[in-house]
């Protein structure tokens, strides 16, 4: 089990992830954790940017300390990270036709 | 044990004369206390002394007074209803408002003995100081119970001490690492856990304290081929408090067909029990990554046990 566990200026969020075994796993995983930074407005160099951003993978359980300091979402709130739908051939716009054709 | 007064063929407050009657001496009986109807008090002496208060009327009721019978088919006019007296008295004066008081015999004084009393008294007195005394010993022995328990722990801590525990934990497959997220590195296999603090089965990325004290960190975390990003190793305790900072490569140091290895910083933590450390791995490729776990590129994470805290 594992866990994504962002550390803001302000408050400590965790949101349990879905298992990752093959690489399209973990290409789930990644847009999953792009979408919870985008959420709670993680800047994109906040490696760089100095105290208070944290972007971690956590293995569970989790410790008690953790858990007692931080706001623990459901499954329920996790993005699914699936990708959209290829759009059918169909809808593809019309060419126009050009003059002379 | 209380005992039992009154309701015999004798015991009458009055028969005759008004409630306000006076009454003379000498007589028995049916001139004892004066009153036709009235309450009656009871002493532990025939002149002046202390009031019995604490009474029990025929109905079982606690009372200080037992009033002359007025009509209860029970007891003919004037009598003295049963009741029975404070525990331990076979012997009361009885009072009707004024002097003289009566000597009063409870009806199974013969019940009493004062000896017996003052035997059991006696006893009780033992049994409380004996009491007091057992409560002391006993608090004395959870207090060296504890002291005793303590010292064990110590004892138990110093020989672990000892045996200085140790740790070489290794992987047993690749982690895969999200770009721009720390990663907790997983170790599958160990060549080196002298003392079970950490498991190759269950959060093998842990190594969990069993022992308090100050262990030393080194470690190294050898990613896979990239020449995208930068690199990097922490320590972290308990999944919150990273320690110290991790090493930093940027992309331009590093060959994208060999990968390279960061080495983690040597540290030192104070752990206590319970605590556990995690080495994690950041990477900045923009893709996944994955971590060497070859038989001779691989990350570690080493521990050793320095002292008490």
């Amino acid at each position: 089990v594992w866990f994504y566990r962002l550390v803001t200026p302000d408050s400590i969020e965790i949101y349990p992830m879905p298992e990752a075994a093959s690489p399209s796993d973990y290409d789930r995983r990644g847009r999953i954790i792009e979408e919870l930074n985008q959420r709670h407005g993680v800047p994109p160099n906040w490696i760089e940017s100095g105290e208070g951003w944290d972007v971690a993978l956590l293995e569970g359980d989790l410790h008690p300390s953790l858990i007692a300091a931080s706001n623990m979402h459901p499954i329920g709130e996790v993005p699914s990270g699936d990708l959209p739908p290829e759009p059918p051939e169909d809808d593809q716009p019309p060419v126009e036709d050009g003059e002379g054709a | 044990m209380r005992f039992n007064f009154g309701g015999q063929w004798h015991a009458w407050g009055a028969g005759f004369g008004a409630a306000t009657a006076t009454y003379d001496s000498g007589a028995v009986g049916l001139r004892l206390l004066g009153v036709a109807v009235g309450d009656i008090t009871f002493w532990d002496s025939q002149v002046a002394g202390n009031q019995y208060m604490d009474l029990l009327n025929d109905a079982g009721s606690s009372t200080f007074y037992i009033t002359l019978n007025s009509g209860n088919p029970l007891y003919p006019l004037g009598g003295l209803p049963r009741f029975q007296g404070p525990d331990g008295v076979p012997v009361m004066y009885a009072e009707a408002g004024d002097a003289p008081r009566v000597r009063i015999v409870a009806n199974d004084a013969y019940l009493y003995n004062q000896a017996g009393f003052e035997l059991v008294g006696g006893l009780q007195t033992e049994a409380a100081a004996l009491d007091t005394q057992v409560d002391a010993i006993e608090a004395t022995r959870s207090s060296q119970n504890t002291t005793a328990n303590n010292m064990a722990t110590s004892v138990a801590n110093l020989q672990a001490a000892q045996l200085r525990p140790a740790a070489v934990l290794r992987p047993s497959a690749v982690t895969t690492l999200t770009s721009s997220t720390w990663t907790t590195i997983l170790f599958g296999a160990e060549t080196i856990d002298t003392a079970s603090q950490h498991s190759t089965s269950s959060q093998t990325g842990r190594f969990v304290c069993t022992l308090p004290g100050y262990y030393l960190f080194t470690s190294q975390i050898s990613y896979a081929g990239s020449d995208v990003g930068s690199r990097y190793a922490r320590y972290l305790v308990n999944g919150l408090a990273p320690q110290s900072v991790s090493v930093l490569l940027p992309a331009n140091a590093i060959s994208g067909s060999s990968g390279v290895t960061v080495p983690g910083r040597m540290q030192i933590l104070a752990l206590a029990g319970s605590d556990y450390v995690e080495l994690q791995g950041h990477q900045t490729s923009g893709a996944n990554l994955n971590t060497d776990a070859s038989s001779s590129v691989y990350s570690f994470m080493s521990v050793v046990y320095l002292r008490p805290l």
